[in-house]
């Protein structure tokens, strides 16, 4: 399979790429390329100019002062292994070192997962569950936008045409345990349902917890009533119950389905995954 | 595949009608829509070209939307068809009109769609979701404009 002829350029700052974008309305940014390039081998996208961020100094970089910074040229491969962000969101290394398989996560950047926001991949529903802040850069300054904010919908973020993201913060948030789960599909090993859960705890009890789900729904989305019925908890099978029902609830609206997973199936799953997430997270 | 969903609204049926009949308000709904030129000879036929961006798909549709079942002041069908990609896009919807007790008006919508070609061999774990979204986005704009009359 061949791509359309296409033209490259490989600018060396993120104003020269601003710039190019804003000048070629049908271009296309070429980060790690692991969703755009088999768009093009398959001829679903003719972008007649690829602009290659790849190598913009600065934006390959993960720094922890008080918050996690990840820059967003890191790949899923760097992330996982970075002692940053095992130390304080080993979910998020979890969840990138389950993103497709070793060739990706070698390729693929954070930056173009969080773009692309296939509802099915596992970083997002970590980002969202730790409050992190999408960095972006535009022709009008630069702004940062909530995770739960940005991703809006199926592949639906807010990013402008003419924008870039330069990097992904999460905020210090001290906690107990937290873990990624997923139901892998079994042949592309997307999730089918991605639970993350982050846990506080006081002594025996849960004094407070972020839920979030991805695979199931059209996006990587919170779950403020199963946060409630874990909440004051002490974790036991009444509250998981409870939580999962709570769960279920707050993404019938949202869910997502095909052939194989309908969406009742998956919304069920949810619940069941959730469960194995607050024991993964040590509750 | 089958979509369907209920607007309510405050205005009357007459007026939620002459929206649904206004060719500007149709062709404004759709996602993407950049041409919408009526066909020649016809009075409820329109040629039109939408770009489509969606994930790292993009690309423009050619293809017709048609008004046909037209019933006064409370149903018709609107089929919009379109070719792109490799792949053959068509979805057919009947909005039907209710008048509500106490004033305001009820939109029933129905809708068939299906897809076939590259497209739905590629994305078929999507294409479900990704036709939700498209109904809800051009319900959305519709009731919008239903709401705020130019």
């Amino acid at each position: 399979m061949w791509p359309a002829e296409f033209d490259y350029t490989r600018p060396s700052s993120v104003a020269e790429a601003l710039q190019l974008l804003s000048d070629n309305e049908d271009a296309k940014l070429l980060a790690g390329g692991h969703s755009l390039l088999p768009a093009m081998k398959l001829r679903l996208n003719e972008a007649p100019l690829l602009i290659d961020i790849s190598r913009i100094e600065g934006l390959g970089s993960i720094s922890n002062n008080g918050s996690l910074k990840i820059g967003a040229l890191c790949t899923h491969a760097e992330i996982a292994a970075s002692a940053d962000v095992q130390s304080s969101c080993s979910a998020l290394a979890t969840a990138t070192g389950m993103v497709g398989d070793q060739q990706v996560r070698n390729w693929g950047t954070l930056g173009g997962n969080v773009a692309h926001a296939d509802p099915a991949s596992d970083p997002p529903t970590v980002l969202v569950a730790f409050d992190a802040n999408i960095n972006i850069e535009g022709a009008s300054g630069s702004r940062s936008v909530a995770a739960s904010d940005f991703f809006m919908d199926l592949f639906t973020v807010d990013l402008e045409p003419g924008e870039i993201i330069t990097s992904i913060d999460i905020p210090d948030h001290p906690h107990e345990g937290c873990a990624y789960v997923k139901m892998p599909h079994p042949a592309s090993r997307y999730a089918v349902v991605g639970i993350c859960v982050v846990l506080h705890r006081d002594g025996g009890s849960c004094s407070g917890a972020h839920v979030a789900v991805g695979g199931a729904t059209v996006r990587a989305m919170r779950s403020p009533g199963a946060e409630a019925a874990l909440r004051g908890s002490s974790l036991d099978d009444a509250a998981l119950d409870a939580a999962a029902a709570a769960l279920k609830d707050d993404i019938a609206n949202d869910l997502i389905g095909d052939m194989s997973f309908p969406e009742a199936y998956r919304q069920e799953m949810a619940g069941v995954y959730l469960k194995r997430a607050v024991k993964a997270a040590g509750g | 595949m089958k979509l369907e969903g209920t607007y309510l609204f405050g205005e009357t049926r007459e007026q939620v009608w002459s929206t649904l009949m206004d060719p500007d308000a149709i062709s404004s709904a759709i996602p993407g829509v950049e041409e919408f030129v009526p066909l020649e000879g016809e009075e409820y036929a329109w040629r039109a070209i939408a770009k489509v961006k969606m994930a790292a798909v993009s690309g423009r549709f050619p293809g017709q939307v048609q008004m046909s079942e037209i019933q006064p002041p409370t149903s018709y069908r609107l089929t919009v068809s379109g070719e792109g990609q490799g792949s053959i896009i068509s979805g057919s919807v009947v909005m039907r009109l209710e008048e509500k007790d106490g004033g305001g008006t009820v939109l029933h919508w129905d809708a068939e769609a299906n897809i076939s070609g590259k497209l739905a061999r590629i994305g078929q774990r999507l294409i479900k979701a990704a036709a939700n979204m498209m109904s809800k986005r051009f319900f959305g704009n519709l009731a919008r404009q239903i709401r705020a009359p130019a």
